[in-house]
């Protein structure tokens, strides 16, 4: 591992294929299983991500392949998270392009929703803290379309009882997220 | 998510998404990293995408580079294209454009100042004040000049509308002494084998009944060929045109190579009719009126052939099949077309196709050939829409199957490889109209018959398109003796 990051700092053709090999071919099957990208969208983010990651990896060093590893899904998440401000905002744009009138129908209906959505997240945020660990692990992994399997091997749970845990703790969320709505109106 | 109202399952999914991301791009999960990248993911990656990434990230010619690279080619092109032109616009000595077979259109004026002479014989300018091009060989140099970005103008998906088929220059290629003698030879070996009904060639049909078009047809007896008309037979026919000094004849029935390079096939349209490789491949772009006018010159050919020869035949019609002779011929087996994925009849507007027996039967022909020809899975495959490269690479299987081409004979054997590898859709007439389908392989489906269809009748020929001739005995009213 610190043999691809010594040749990365060098900018070696081979490691930047090794780094596609070992990490941006998993990357891209995890946007599209994962994330739902579609395969442009995809390609575009593991370009981002891996042009990222030899551009600033002069800068960094890493003690082991952990290391390396958080660094570039770190770096990936970054961009993914970008891809969904962006699309978001491209939305919005697209309403700035209507009548006057409709626009400003538009305006004050997204700040509303804005605001409604850092309610909502402010309330989310609020109510997972109070779950164990591996719950939390659970339902942000659910939301991501990792199957039961891939899960359980993740939280090191049966993987029969994590189908009744996840609808369990789903609706608790659920319930308790809508009560500290109905508590913030 | 309007107002606050109550979270439903999709808005928790969709926040526990944004909120994963919020977290993982602050606080780094080495764990979770490590999981992600142990997954398997079952998706299929792109080769294409994937090249195009690495040469991103290394930077490979084929992005910035390659532009660059592509600019230099175009440049490189467009001086060699005007070097040409300067080239072709100054009087040349003719016999060093004799000695490097270099195509030099020269105009009457420069004909008469410098008598064309090959094999110390001369050749003067025509008397329809038609400049000849000096050549050795009469078709094989003529070369067709692909404008760059022209491709894509006039592309199969955008064919203009209307395009004269008549060329604005009117050329008639130079015939020497040598290549008379030899079109001369190659005519005779045409006649003898359709006088003596050469079974490499010409297959004997017998009369029989066909549901067509919905309704019993009968169809009177007679023979067809077993393959599309060749480039060789198609030039020995121009050359005698020209030999005759049929000139206007000439020019209705004269090939189109550069049709080719409207469909990005610019390699072929260089080579295609004029290489010698492909003599035995069955000639296309040519035109309606040209097919036509080959049949009344073999048909003429014949008559004087069985008088001069002193032959006891009776004179022979030649004609383009009918609609339905070619279904039946098909039908019966005895043409030697072959299935194809798709439609292998001809597509009717009404109907679909004209008979779906037609299929059945073309699968008992296949069931048949399978046993007898290995080159079934060669010619039964649909050419049009392919690229430039496949086709070249598909028309030199050919090649392996016979590579000895003797370029005075008409090669019957080697005809029947090249005439089934080569094959393109047929120009087929309706009975009682004028109405001309395409019959046979090239297109897949209706909308590539029906595009196809479309770009013949605006270029009036298509590299896709060829025919094969009919052979009837008209003497024989009663068909008791209906060949010959």
């Amino acid at each position: 591992m610190t043999e691809l990051v010594k040749k990365l700092k060098t900018k070696d053709k081979q490691a930047i294929t090794a780094l596609y090999n070992s990490y941006g071919k998993k990357l891209y099957g995890f946007a599209v299983c994962k994330w739902n990208l579609d395969e442009d969208e995809a390609w575009d983010l593991i370009y981002k991500t891996l042009y990222k990651i030899i551009e600033v990896i002069d800068r960094y060093t890493f003690e082991n392949e952990k290391k390396f590893n958080g660094f570039v899904y770190q770096v990936f998440i970054n961009n993914l998270r970008n891809y969904y401000k962006e699309k978001k905002s491209k939305g919005i744009e697209t309403v700035e392009l209507e009548e006057r009138h409709e626009k400003i129908l538009s305006e004050i209906k997204e700040e509303k929703e804005e605001e409604s959505v850092t309610m909502h997240m402010i309330c989310l945020k609020k109510i997972l803290e109070q779950f164990e660990n591996w719950k939390r692990v659970l339902l942000l992994m659910k939301a991501q379309q990792f199957s039961y399997e891939e899960i359980a091997r993740y939280v090191n749970k049966p993987v029969k009882q994590l189908k009744v845990y996840y609808m369990r703790a789903k609706q608790v969320l659920t319930d308790k997220v809508n009560e500290c709505l109905n508590n913030n109106e | 998510m309007p107002g606050k109202k109550p979270i439903n399952e999709n808005d928790l999914n969709e926040l526990l998404r944004a909120l994963y991301l919020d977290e993982r791009a602050a606080v780094v999960n080495e764990e979770e990293a490590r999981f992600v990248m142990e997954q398997d993911y079952l998706t299929k990656i792109n080769p294409a995408k994937e090249k195009d990434l690495l040469n991103k990230l290394t930077k490979k010619p084929g992005h910035s580079g390659g532009k660059l690279f592509s600019l230099f080619i175009l440049i490189a092109l467009l001086i060699g294209l005007a070097l040409f032109y300067l080239f072709r616009a100054t009087p040349v000595n003719s016999s060093l454009a004799e000695q490097s077979h270099t195509p030099q259109n020269v105009t009457e004026n420069a004909a008469q100042q410098n008598p064309l002479t090959a094999n110390g014989v001369e050749h003067k300018p025509d008397q329809n004040n038609t400049p000849y091009i000096k050549n050795a060989d009469t078709f094989a140099r003529q070369l067709i000049q692909v404008q760059p970005g022209n491709s894509s103008s006039s592309s199969a998906s955008g064919v203009p509308e209307k395009i004269s088929q008549a060329r604005e220059e009117k050329v008639i290629p130079y015939l020497s002494d040598k290549d008379k003698l030899r079109y001369s030879r190659l005519k005779q070996q045409i006649l003898h084998q359709l006088i003596s009904s050469d079974k490499a060639l010409y297959t004997h049909i017998d009369a029989g009944k066909i549901f067509y078009a919905g309704k019993k047809t009968i169809v009177d007896a007679f023979a067809i060929r077993n393959m599309g008309i060749s480039n060789l037979e198609y030039k020995t026919f121009l050359a005698d045109l020209l030999i005759q000094k049929r000139n206007e004849d000439y020019f209705i029935a004269q090939v189109f190579p550069e049709n080719w390079a409207k469909y990005e096939y610019p390699l072929l349209a260089n080579t295609y009719f004029q290489d010698e490789k492909y003599k035995d491949f069955p000639v296309v772009n040519i035109t309606y009126e040209g097919a036509k006018l080959f049949c009344q010159w073999l048909e003429e050919e014949a008559k004087l052939y069985i008088q001069q020869n002193k032959l006891k035949n009776k004179p022979i019609q030649v004609r383009l099949p009918y609609d339905e002779e070619w279904i039946y011929a098909a039908r019966e087996g005895y043409a030697k077309i072959a299935f194809e994925k798709g439609y292998n009849s001809i597509y009717d507007s009404d109907e679909g196709l004209v008979d779906k027996s037609f299929e059945s039967r073309i699968e008992l022909v296949k069931k048949r050939v399978k046993r007898i020809d290995t080159l079934y899975t060669l010619y039964t495959t649909n050419k049009y829409g392919w690229k430039e490269n496949e086709m070249i690479a598909f028309f030199s299987k050919a090649f392996n199957y016979n590579n000895t081409a003797n370029t005075d004979t008409i090669d019957t054997e080697r005809m029947k490889v090249s005439g089934k590898i080569g094959r393109a859709s047929e120009m087929v007439n309706q009975r009682n109209s004028s109405r001309v389908w395409l019959s046979g392989l090239s297109w897949k489906n209706k909308e590539d018959y029906l595009q196809l269809e479309k770009e013949f009748k605006s270029h009036l020929s298509s590299p896709f398109v060829g025919f094969r001739p009919v052979v009837i005995n008209p003497a024989d009213p009663e068909y008791k003796n209906p060949f010959w």
